[in-house]
């Protein structure tokens, strides 16, 4: 502020600053007594106290929904400020981004691997406009994450401050039920998935649902295409649907979610043969197809696909030599309820003898309860598993968990993910990244009952009805980054 | 880059089902490993190495539970050097799928069931995938090993690389 001379007595008030002659030798200056009155967040042209700013969304009308988001200066990570002094003139400040509250601070790696998680830490130098106040735009930029509480700090050259009320950083998605037809068990609410998400300052948006053709069972690569093709042609088909894609999840719901392990030979030696012998019985058992490939009881694969057996064929291969078929009506399927576990082989039709009987089967190799649809915004559900009904909170898990993985969850620390906590695991008894959180450190494997009962996370690798992310993941949740949406 | 027999391109390694090249199934009553092979290799100068053998395992579920799992021995043809490895695999994480456990009701087999129970799988492995590091131009020998059943070896010979077309 060197526009002036000496300040002068008789401009103290405005009524003797009037009186001041124009030609007077010594001039009063206008803005030796200006002094800084506010700073607020500038949105439609007004200042605001406070609000929150939904840092995720581009800043564009489509994303104005007049709810959650009431102008489109509530989008983006760089919100505008104003500046006001309380005298006309330009009046130099300096603002500052101050370190915020409410979420855990990124680490130094965070911030290394990702710019979305550093904040404006520099000072902004300003100079009112001649009416002595100054709108600031893109000069501050906030972080991804949700439930970070932003202030802005400004100060005068007189050192005098002020500051804003809080902006809360949220993110905002869409998400679409894609319903099959014909389904009888669909998930009754998804409120409880929108508070779990909620809690993280997310605010997820559930559009109109579509419907989208029945497949009995999404078991291969093949299956998940046909069902990839069907939810796009539905959300093309959608004009309102279609225009949130950018940041649209679609949950659809499928039949069941098992995988057939097939061809599967399953033998047994030192079998008696001949007429009133008795039934040769082979239990179902076999290697998993994911690795570590655990060998453990199977059930045979009946009633998932319409055409699908679980019988293959079934030899007799007698001791000293000879190989017979034996015929399918002879082999039958034994076991408790839908869980066929055992083989029964009629062999009274056969000559006397001893041998080894092989006997080739479809087995279930596991059921899913979800699926996160490689490289889209897809998850679907299962309402059936094990030829049974879903329940509600197994399908809510199902939502929450997948929902998660398209999220980021759990993150692995690379990339633009937050840093991997420290009950991470990735491909061990379950594909893909989770949380062991609850269960033994170290395991190789994580399946097992005894793991899914004592995990505590909603991401755990699998549907464990613990329908909240834990202590370790919530942190990391509440920091992700989902900017360049799905 | 090119095999022989010219079959083994058509092998999907990392799969655990039947193949082309899968070895037949010695007759009853026999229980081991038996294993198929490339005789030669001849790789493309900028193309990634794949060593594929294919399987198959019909052995004592008992043994299996106890047992060491499916690993590799490459020895090296007139050398003291050897390179092992075992079968397990990072799977493709492309889903992330959480499983449904059976219910708690579902009818799981005894140890006693299985007493006398084999079980047999093919498989389809890129050798590579499971040794600490590369193999180069030369002949080696590579057996495979399940459950304390070990393969008759076969042969590979990998020849200098070619220039690609």
């Amino acid at each position: 502020m060197g526009l002036c001379s000496k300040p002068n007595k008789a401009s103290k008030t405005k009524d003797a600053s009037q009186s001041v002659k124009a030609d007077s030798a010594v001039q009063p200056c206008p803005l030796k007594d200006a002094n800084i009155v506010s700073v607020a967040w500038w949105v439609n042209d007004k200042e605001e106290a406070s609000g929150t700013q939904w840092v995720n969304l581009p800043v564009e009308d489509k994303w104005v929904d007049g709810v959650d988001v009431k102008h489109k200066d509530w989008l983006g990570m760089k919100p505008s400020l104003k500046v006001k002094f309380d005298k006309p003139g330009a009046h130099s400040f300096k603002l500052t981004l101050l370190k915020p509250s409410g979420t855990d601070e990124y680490t130094a790696t965070e911030k290394a691997r990702n710019s979305h998680f550093k904040y404006t830490e520099t000072i902004v130098n300003g100079t009112t406009d001649s009416d002595g106040t100054k709108v600031i735009k893109n000069a501050v930029e906030l972080v991804a994450g949700g439930g970070y509480k932003f202030k802005v700090e400004a100060v005068d050259s007189k050192g005098k401050k002020v500051k804003t009320g809080i902006l809360k950083t949220k993110r905002k998605f869409y998400y679409v039920e894609a319903k099959m037809k014909n389904l009888t068990s669909v998930l009754s609410s998804t409120a409880p998935v929108d508070a779990e998400y909620k809690k993280h300052h997310f605010e997820p948006s559930k559009l109109t649902a579509l419907e989208i053709p029945l497949q009995e069972n999404i078991g291969n690569r093949a299956d998940s295409t046909m069902l990839s093709s069907n939810i796009v042609a539905a959300i093309d088909a959608d004009a309102e649907v279609k225009e949130k894609n950018k940041y649209l999840l679609v949950v659809a719901y499928t039949d069941h979610l098992a995988v057939k392990n097939s061809g599967v030979d399953i033998s047994k030696d030192n079998i008696n043969v001949g007429p009133g012998k008795a039934d040769a019985i082979i239990p179902v058992i076999a290697a998993g197809l994911l690795s570590p490939y655990t060998v453990d009881t199977r059930y045979l694969w009946h009633d998932l696909v319409g055409s699908e057996s679980w019988f293959v064929s079934a030899e007799f291969h007698r001791n000293g030599g000879g190989v017979e078929v034996i015929p399918e009506a002879k082999v039958s399927a034994d076991g408790s309820g839908d869980f066929w576990n055992k083989v029964k082989v009629d062999v009274t039709g056969m000559a006397v003898g001893v041998g080894r009987i092989v006997v080739k089967v479809n087995v279930v190799d596991r059921m899913r309860g979800g699926l996160a649809l490689g490289g889209a915004n897809q998850t679907c559900v299962c309402t059936r598993a094990w030829w049974r009904d879903q329940p509600n909170a197994k399908q809510e898990c199902t939502i929450i968990h997948e929902i998660g993985h398209k999220l980021g969850m759990v993150a692995a620390g690379t990339g633009i993910s937050p840093d991997k906590h420290a009950t991470h695991y990735e491909n061990k008894g379950h594909a893909g990244n989770h949380c062991f959180n609850g269960c033994s450190p170290g395991l190789s494997n994580y399946q097992g009952t005894a793991n899914l009962t004592a995990s505590t996370c909603v991401i755990f690798g699998a549907v464990n009805q613990k329908n909240a992310y834990c202590a370790n993941c919530e942190k990391v949740v509440k920091k992700l980054d989902i900017n360049a949406g799905f | 880059m090119d095999y022989v027999p010219e079959l083994y391109n058509e092998i999907e390694v990392g799969t655990r089902q039947q193949s082309v090249c899968s070895p037949s199934v010695p007759r009853s009553p026999w229980h081991g490993v038996v294993i198929n092979a490339p005789e030669r290799i001849i790789p493309v100068l900028g193309e990634t190495l794949v060593i594929p053998v294919c399987g198959y395992y019909l052995i004592s579920v008992l043994a299996i539970m106890d047992g060491a799992p499916l690993s590799i021995r490459v020895d090296l043809i007139d050398s003291d050097i050897y390179y092992t490895g075992v079968v397990q695999d990072n799977e493709d994480n492309s889903d992330d799928e959480p499983d449904v456990a059976p219910p708690d009701d579902a009818p799981v087999n005894s140890r006693e069931d299985l007493e006398g129970v084999l079980t047999g799988g093919y498989f389809n492995i890129d050798l590579l995938s499971y040794l600490p590091h590369g193999l180069f131009t030369g002949t080696f020998d590579v057996t495979m090993s399940y459950a304390g059943s070990h393969s008759e070896p076969v042969r590979i010979v990998i020849t200098e690389p070619k220039e690609p077309k």
